[in-house]
């Protein structure tokens, strides 16, 4: 005796809930995300509740764990920050100067830093820290 | 009368439709930044030189943050978050004074005025200590 086999259906999976499901998260992304530039040195800000969000134009520092210092996109050398920092406010006295730094960098150091920017005329001096 | 070419069933393929927003679902994914940065103001006032202080003695309390993430009051060791301990006893405008060793990391730093602000402190001055 031979059994019948069953009839092969033509299989199409419905991709249309897929697609409904990627565009969800498509526009999640684009919508809960903010797009920024990569900094120039790997940063790990220190972790604090308080502090204001970033608005405006400002110069920032960046001092990484190892304590390479950058300066916007361009990393520097120590010995060239005070001369940066004067040109950059002699040309705009108004500049805001925020210092990224690593949470496990010496604080003395950002305090001379916070001296240095003080002394080249800077009066806006804040630190980026993250919640 | 024309003859009706026969309609064939038009599928269209979304194959490439869907490669096309799983990549821009990646890029959003991976380019996204979702955890928040702030700035914190750092318009304290800062002593260069230690005569400053030294002139109005009982008015300033000095904070030294040690390496090993205690602080020193008046030589008493405190843990970094028993900033309340340390205020009880002081009048309530009391003028704070921060002053780090050499070794001790931002992070504590920020904790420390963190705490202090949270406590209401309004007058706080960062210091660094001169080398000798």
């Amino acid at each position: 005796m031979r059994l019948s086999r069953p009839k092969k259906h033509a299989l199409t999976i419905d991709l249309i809930p897929l697609i409904n499901i990627i565009f969800l998260l498509l526009v999640f992304f684009m919508l809960a995300g903010r797009l920024q530039q990569l900094d120039v040195v790997e940063v790990d800000p220190p972790m604090s509740q308080l502090g204001e969000e970033r608005i405006g134009r400002m110069t920032t520092i960046f001092i990484a764990k190892d304590g390479t210092l950058a300066v916007n996109q361009d990393e520097v050398q120590a010995e060239d920050l005070p001369l940066i920092l004067r040109t950059v406010l002699e040309k705009y006295p108004m500049m805001r100067i925020t210092i990224k730094a690593d949470r496990d960098v010496a604080s003395t150091g950002i305090l001379r830093l916070i001296k240095e920017i003080q002394m080249a005329g800077g009066h806006q001096i804040t630190l980026v820290t993250q919640e | 009368m024309l003859d009706r070419t026969p309609r064939k069933a038009h599928r269209l393929n979304l194959t490439p439709l869907i490669d096309i927003i799983f990549l821009l679902v990646v890029f959003f994914m991976v380019s996204s930044q979702f955890q928040q940065e702030h700035l914190l103001p750092m318009q304290l006032g800062m002593f260069s030189k230690t005569e400053n202080i030294k002139k109005k003695k009982e008015d300033y309390l000095l904070i030294e943050l040690l390496s090993d993430n205690r602080l020193r009051v008046k030589g008493r060791h405190y843990a970094l978050h028993d900033m309340a301990s340390i205020l009880e006893k002081e009048k309530d405008d009391i003028h704070v004074l921060i002053t780090p060793h050499k070794k001790s990391h931002l992070q504590n730093l920020v904790t420390v005025i963190e705490n202090l602000q949270h406590l209401g402190v309004e007058q706080a001055s960062l210091f660094e200590q001169e080398v000798r």
